[in-house]
């Protein structure tokens, strides 16, 4: 989607507001959006991870089947280049994708030669995986390390406390924070695996655990229909985990239906929160601005219950799972056709313009003369190298991504 | 043109040329059967592609200039063709017979075939992500098509004559088409709207869409990106090249052909921009001049490669211009070097670290 010349005040839109597409190739029960925000990932029921191309209408550019999970995904985890998806599910596993080794031709020798399946590393449990997170950084070398975290925190089941959510902290993953069934949040530093410091948010178990990819909000979503608001403590400078404060900002529930939350995710700067709500009846997300706390935007336009919701930061869309037919569907922002587009001396107007006859209009200028006069206000230098840096809605986009290999030979689903 | 301005601008232009600016490093003739309509680097540079008016595609070694492949399988002739940019065994071709086909180099055969255009298909360009493939045709149209599933994404009423050439900009968000109609439109690659309409008129009271056959716009023969994806190049059948600003919809360099002649009055002859010298440069065919080459900034002619009169039909870069290829109606393959003496010193922002050839 090109920004700049679409009409900007699409363009400032900071949350979708229309139903703009389904995507419907098996069960999806999970999704995830990649950092560059052009492919999207799904879990499916059956085990396997389909992947979608976003510019081309949702494509289906890949499908993870071969060694794939057994049981239901639960969870996707992209590296942030691109290349890497971690995968868990309820097969007591979690798998490491690497991309570069899908769609591989079969005649070509050199690939043949090494061990040509997608899944690189495969890591069992001893009980079903919730979530699996990459690491944010370093996703190769602390993959195993992070899986037997999630190990580690599962042996805790013995104990009187079951974790239920793990998420890492943005930007430098130094801390894990973990929720439980009791309601308590425990944060484990990343590379000595200690538990620093631990606080009870709620009395019922926490279902997800989302922080906002800028570090500053936290939303904790529990089975007692409240999710919670909640600043983050600056975690770089406060050195001192005694000294971190979990202030609730804002509590989001729904009064009249006391609807329990299936889901919730931020946009990109923390001042909106999307959430899907639990129950046969209720078919729609609800949008808040995170601020005031007040709810803002309700997306309407599927006929089933939503489970999972996603938030795709650069291209301002929001992605959510059906539970009955297992339909992905994305919400965006509409851009509508000018029609001034057409020519380049239409232009749009709000009222009626009196026609004022400018005093040359007519005039015959001398074609030569104009000729020179242009040739010679074409003095000033170009650059036509420097790219921009920032997109018409400020995102990065300098940072190269993967691009995911095609098959051209076969079709993929048929 | 006014022939004055041309007069005293070509002392200029033989005073500032760099005669040692690029190499030939070898030249093949006689490889097809009739003209050669387009010629394309492959993205890792190991070979290049020409196709022809006989309805073959030939493959080459860039290194040696030997054939490797010949693709055989259209009934008319092609057009163009395109490398995917994700993989230098994949070709695509199109041509008059209303198909496209994607080729496996290394199979030598047809491994897809796309049909949807009712006329000649004229132009074709991936997407950067391999997947997406853009055609321009005769048939006034351009489709998107989905390379994975085979199927047509969107096909946009583009214009009201043949679409004669189309490009995307490095961030595959617009594509830009060019037409006989006189106009270059910009589309939205996703939702296919369009954009922006550029048109460049003589008088200056002229509309793009006046009914009146005083307006006349010169049919655009070929249009290309910016690296930076800024600024359009458009090629003119009026025999001039012209730089656009498409954001303020305004012409802000305008080259023009050696001794007064035209660039091309009748061709496509392809145009691309050379990123690996100190200053940009713009590397044309030309009707009867050979290859020509422009300095971005002070619109000077830098080089020229003069073999024949006959026209040259395409040129292709491949390192930001390290190396050039070109093809001409006569059947003359061209591959030329840099001059290791005029490439840039700093190599910031450029994406490419190897050469696939060492220099002799």
């Amino acid at each position: 989607m090109n920004l700049s010349l679409q009409d900007p005040f699409a363009v400032a839109k900071e949350y979708p507001e229309t139903l703009a597409s389904t995507l419907h190739y098996g069960h999806s029960v999970v999704i995830q959006f990649n950092h560059k925000g052009d492919y999207l990932a799904s879990g499916l029921s059956d085990g396997s991870i389909l992947i979608y191309d976003l510019i081309s209408n949702g494509g289906v550019i890949a499908h993870l089947a071969e060694d794939s999970h057994t049981r239901p995904v639960t969870s996707i985890s992209w590296s942030k280049c691109g290349r890497f998806i971690l995968s868990s599910s309820q097969d007591w596993s979690c798998k490491l994708w690497d991309l570069s080794k899908v769609n591989s031709d079969e005649d070509d020798v050199e690939l043949e030669l090494e061990n040509s399946s997608a899944m690189i590393r495969t890591v069992k449990f001893d009980g079903p995986i919730w979530s699996a997170s990459m690491h944010p950084q370093d996703h190769f070398n602390n993959e195993e390390e992070e899986e037997e975290e999630e190990n580690n925190r599962k042996r805790k089941k013995v104990e009187k406390h079951v974790t239920l959510v793990t998420t890492f902290t943005p930007n430098d993953g130094s801390y894990i924070f973990t929720g439980t069934s009791k309601g308590w949040l425990n944060i484990t530093k990343t590379d000595t695996l200690e538990l620093v410091h631990s606080i009870k948010m709620a009395n019922s178990n926490i279902k997800n655990l989302v922080i906002s990819s800028n570090g500053r909000k936290l939303a904790v979503n529990s089975s007692d229909r409240i999710i919670r608001q909640v600043n983050m403590p600056d975690l770089i400078n406060i050195t001192d985990p005694d000294e971190w404060e979990f202030e609730t900002d804002h509590k989001y529930q729904d009064v009249v239906n006391r609807l329990q939350w299936n889901s919730v995710a931020f946009n990109h700067n923390a001042e909106f929160l999307v959430a899907s709500s639990y129950g046969q009846s209720s078919h729609d997300l609800y949008i808040w601005e995170t601020s005031m706390g007040s709810l803002i935007k309700i997306l309407e336009g599927s006929n089933e219950e939503l489970i999972d919701v996603k938030w795709n930061y650069s291209r301002c869309t929001i992605g959510s799972t059906g539970l009955d037919s297992g339909m992905i569907y994305l919400w965006s922002v509409p851009f509508v056709q000018k029609w001034s587009a057409l020519a380049p001396d239409f232009v749009e107007i709000e009222e009626n313009i009196e026609y004022d006859e400018k005093e040359d209009e007519f005039d015959i200028i001398d074609e030569d003369a104009l000729t020179k006069k242009r040739l010679e206000e074409e003095d000033m230098d170009v650059d036509v190298i420097t790219k921009e840096t920032v997109d018409a809605r400020g995102f990065d986009i300098t940072q190269q991504s993967f691009v995911i290999p095609i098959n051209y030979e076969k079709s993929l689903l048929g | 043109m006014p022939s004055e301005a041309n007069d005293s601008s070509n002392g200029i232009h033989i005073s500032k040329k760099i005669d040692d600016l690029y190499t030939v490093k070898y030249t093949l003739q006689n490889q097809h059967k009739a003209s050669i309509n387009s010629i394309k680097i492959s993205p890792d540079g190991s070979k290049f592609a020409t196709c022809s008016s006989d309805a073959t595609i030939h493959v080459y070694d860039l290194k040696t200039g030997s054939r490797i492949a010949e693709l055989a399988g259209h009934t008319k002739g092609i057009s163009d063709i395109v490398f995917s940019p994700i993989n230098s065994n994949i070709l695509a071709s199109c041509s008059d017979d209303l198909t496209i086909r994607l080729w496996s180099i290394r199979q030598r055969k047809c491994i897809k075939i796309l049909k949807k255009h009712t006329y000649h298909i004229t132009t074709i360009r991936f997407s950067s992500k391999g997947n997406i493939l853009i055609s321009g045709s005769a048939d006034e149209t351009i489709t998107i098509w989905d390379i994975t599933s085979g199927r047509t994404l969107k096909t946009l009423a583009a214009h009201a004559d043949p679409v004669s050439s189309i490009c995307l900009t490095p961030d595959n968000s617009i594509i830009i088409s060019a037409s006989y109609d006189g106009l270059m439109r910009l589309f939205d690659l996703e939702t296919g709207h369009c954009l922006k309409t550029l048109s460049f008129n003589s008088t200056s009271h002229g509309t793009a869409t006046a009914s009146t056959n005083d307006v006349l716009n010169f049919p655009i023969s070929n249009v290309e990106s910016s690296p930076n994806g800024k600024y359009i190049l458009s090629s003119s059948l009026d025999g001039l090249i012209r730089l656009w600003d498409y954001m303020d919809n305004k012409v802000i360099k305008t080259y023009s052909g050696l001794d007064g002649k035209p660039i091309s009055e009748k061709y496509n002859c392809g145009a691309k921009f050379i990123t690996k010298t100190a200053n940009p440069m713009i590397v044309s065919g030309t009707e009867s001049s050979g290859i020509v080459i422009w300095d971005v900034q002070s619109k000077d002619v830098k080089y020229q490669l003069h073999q024949s009169d006959e026209p040259v039909f395409q040129v292709d870069t491949f390192d930001e211009g390290n190396y050039i290829v070109s093809c001409s109606r006569d059947g003359y393959i061209n591959l030329l070097e840099l001059n290791p003496s005029y490439v840039k010193s700093s190599r910031e922002g450029s994406s490419r670290e190897f050469t696939p050839i060492t220099p002799n």
